[in-house]
């Protein structure tokens, strides 16, 4: 990948003290995001993809690796990203309005500044008219509305999504995809976008990152080469489906290799078989030989 | 009707009213077929009349309001100044590890020491002014307050805290700005049932040289076995808790709409 990467993981890996134990929540993450991309990542649960997120959002420090931002490591949080959390982010105690005020605080704004630039973003999530209503007086996806525009007012370059659709039921969430890339296209800013739902991570992004399951580390790369601007049937459509198989099994892997390591699934590791197609813009990361050769992970036990 | 009897079932306003004010008259009823009606001498229990006339006798000269002001002042005073400490000690304790292994090992030390017993203490440190009350009160209502104060800090979402870190918030503004009013409205449920215990702890506060105040004069009272001058002290301290209890609640309700919002 060029330089010019907005954001660059590189040997990226995190490990926590549980007790007495030591887990290994990130392996070994390379990847990179280029400006005003779309990524997603895909992974199971507890695959690690939400630790990831954390740090790169500056909330959690990396064990080892480099991250970098701009060519600039990565120091704690900053204004140069903005973060939408899955649920309950929200100040209760303040109006929507104040909600979204709250992030421009620090941009060095004017009362009146503020207040424009925050009407202006609840304008944009189509929340007009409901700028002194309290958060619990709104439904799950409105909230989420809320945290978008908070997130996007003061104007971050890179947007960190960490599931953030993922409590909403299936029609609100459609919705809430549709809007998101309407406001990506027409903001241009790069966002970063964890989930564990295919459908999502395809129809948004332009590249799929799909993790392995715990110790998490980059499984493959896709790149989505689906047209702009993607109508919703799209979903349906054949050569959407190509992909979504193809992610599927990907991910089903690391499902059934993740319960046959707890060994509660009576299903034998060794019973699933390596994807045998791959599509030409799926990249395996250390595939070369055969499917067979897999990787076993020599290097790491937890 | 049958629906009244159903679990978790609501009412109608007008029927939780007239149950509250028969569960009152049921009491004043029982009182009085015990007194008027002989059923225990006079000189346990006295009539509600008896009560009723020592309280016009007490309003006459003036002692009831002097007992009054003088308790509720010490009152007031020995829940200011116990607050006073656990706010921050409290809020220290909920956010910082560190402060909560400093703080936590003597105040749980303390809080089981009865604060009756350190009344001796109190009159050699304070003498028997003012000042030996408010702590007497102190040791009674402070160190359970600050444990329940850690607890409202401890229970703020630690989500909230990350969004305030993701838009550059240093930690004190975090305190300030997401951290106390996210445990705001607990910890003003903190100080509304530790003025309750301050009322309990009066009588003992009282005990030695407090005239006027309540719980002095129901002291008072007891030498000349003045019965229904005892009972008009508990009631009127009841009252007094009840009310400044109802004031807490109405001050919460205005100040946290959002707490009675049904999140959907």
């Amino acid at each position: 990948m060029s330089d010019e990467l907005k954001l660059r993981a590189e040997h990226v890996r995190k490990e926590f003290r549980q007790g007495k134990q030591e887990i290994l929540a990130l392996a070994d993450v390379t990847m990179g995001v280029r400006a005003n991309e779309f990524i997603t990542i895909v992974g199971t649960t507890g695959c690690g993809k939400s630790t990831l997120l954390n740090i790169v959002a500056g909330l959690e420090e990396p064990s080892g690796g480099l991250l970098t931002i701009d060519g600039k490591p990565v120091a704690g949080p900053g204004l140069d990203r903005g973060m939408v959390f899955q649920t309950y982010s929200l100040f209760p105690w303040q109006t929507l309005l104040r909600n979204v005020e709250f992030g421009l605080s620090k941009k060095g704004m004017g009362r009146r500044e503020r207040r424009e630039v925050a009407h202006q973003h609840i304008d944009m999530v189509g929340l007009s008219g409901f700028e002194h209503a309290y958060p619990a007086q709104l439904s799950g996806g409105m909230q989420q509305r809320v945290a978008i525009a908070r997130a996007l007012a003061y104007d971050p370059s890179l947007l960190l999504m960490d599931e953030p659709f993922g409590a909403l039921d299936a029609q609100t969430r459609g919705l809430m995809q549709e809007l998101l890339l309407r406001i990506w296209e027409q903001h241009k800013t790069t966002v970063l976008f964890i989930t564990h739902d295919v459908d999502e991570a395809i129809f948004l992004a332009d590249r799929v990152y799909v993790m392995t399951a715990r110790p998490g580390r980059i499984k493959a790369e896709i790149s989505i080469e689906l047209e702009r601007p993607r109508p919703y049937e799209l979903q349906t459509a054949p050569e959407f489906i190509v992909i979504k198989r193809e992610v599927m099994q990907l991910i089903r892997e690391e499902s059934l290799r993740s319960t046959a390591e707890g060994e509660e699934a009576g299903i034998e590791a060794g019973s699933f078989e390596p994807s045998p197609r791959r599509t030409p813009f799926t990249r395996v990361v250390g595939e070369r030989q055969p499917a067979s050769a897999w990787p076993d992970n020599p290097a790491e036990e937890s | 009707m049958r629906s009244w009897f159903r679990l978790y079932e609501d009412i109608p306003r007008g029927v939780y009213l007239a149950v509250a004010i028969l569960s009152l008259l049921l009491f004043v009823g029982l009182w009085s077929w015990l007194s008027y009606g002989q059923v225990v001498d006079p000189l346990f229990l006295p009539t509600p009349g008896d009560v009723l006339g020592t309280a016009g006798r007490e309003i006459h000269d003036g002692t009831l309001v002097q007992d009054v002001g003088a308790s509720v002042y010490r009152i007031t005073a020995g829940f200011l100044i116990s607050s006073l400490f656990a706010l921050p000690i409290g809020i220290i304790m909920g956010t910082y590890k560190l402060g909560e292994s400093f703080f936590e090992p003597p105040i749980d030390l303390i809080r089981y020491m009865p604060a009756v017993a350190f009344i001796p203490l109190a009159i050699i440190w304070a003498g028997v002014g003012d000042a030996e009350k408010f702590m007497i009160l102190f040791i009674g209502i402070f160190f359970q307050e600050v444990l329940l104060i850690m607890d409202n800090v401890k229970n703020v979402p630690r989500q909230l805290v990350n969004v305030a870190y993701t838009f550059g918030l240093k930690q004190w503004e975090i305190v300030l700005r997401v951290v106390l009013p996210s445990a705001l409205p607990g910890i003003v449920d903190t100080l509304r049932i530790t003025m309750g215990w301050a009322w309990t702890y009066l009588v003992v506060a009282e005990l030695v040289a407090a005239e006027p105040g309540l719980g002095f004069r129901i002291m008072q009272a007891e030498r000349y076995f003045d019965t229904a001058a005892i009972i008009l002290g508990i009631l009127v301290i009841g009252l007094l808790g009840l009310t400044i209890d109802y004031t807490f609640k109405f001050a919460y309700a205005r100040l946290f709409p959002y707490m009675a919002m049904r999140t959907r």
